[in-house]
């Protein structure tokens, strides 16, 4: 997503990062309790994705993650104005990649004068599924968040 | 209540890991991408 930014940037797509909390806490990694830890988190996410752009913070009790809907890993497109027209439940530099392709042509073709609407669209993405990656990842956070994802999905 | 598709966005105004804040309404009448991020591992 940090490339999917710095392609878009000079077609004046602007870009935010923003950390909500611990996908799954365990004993190394624990439930976010204050916004020091959550500043701490986030620094480390920044350094392993090798984000180069700003990371912003929701506040401790995740208010902004709500009010966008809460889905793990979401990402949303708004337009110039400000109107929500992309949302997906997943974050995926393909899905956004293609979104952000099509709007930027929908603005061209209004700025030729063709007349447009905007239409509803249901469609499934698909992403690459790294479950190993996925795991080992867990494993880190600890003993705790490996027991509970495999409760939770058996 | 969260928003939908074809609905204004809501507003917010949040620290950034160095230090300055940003609103949504620092991008208007630009396109945004916003992405929640979470940690793992």
């Amino acid at each position: 997503m940090n490339a999917i930014a710095q392609k878009y940037a000079p077609q004046d797509v602007g870009s935010i990062f923003l950390y909500t909390h611990e996908a799954h806490p365990g004993e190394y990694c624990p439930h976010l309790t204050t916004m020091e830890q959550k500043f701490t988190h986030a620094r480390d996410l920044r350094d392993k994705l090798g984000v180069t752009r700003p990371i912003y913070l929701d506040v401790l009790d995740g208010a902004c993650h709500r009010a966008y809907g809460s889905m793990p890993n979401m990402s949303w497109i708004f337009s110039q104005s400000g109107i929500a027209i992309y949302k997906s439940d997943w974050s995926d530099s393909h899905s956004v990649a293609n979104a952000i392709q099509y709007f930027l042509e929908v603005i061209q073709r209004r700025r030729s004068g063709e007349r447009m609407a905007g239409f509803r669209v249901e469609r499934l993405d698909y992403r690459i599924q790294n479950r190993e990656a996925f795991f080992q990842g867990l494993a880190r956070n600890g003993p705790k968040a490996v027991r509970e994802y495999r409760e939770a999905f058996p | 209540m969260t928003i939908a598709v074809g609905q204004r966005a809501p507003e917010f105004h949040l620290p950034s890991l160095d230090g300055p804040m940003t609103a949504l309404s620092d991008y208007r009448g630009r396109s945004v991408v916003l992405v929640f991020l979470r940690h793992l591992g």
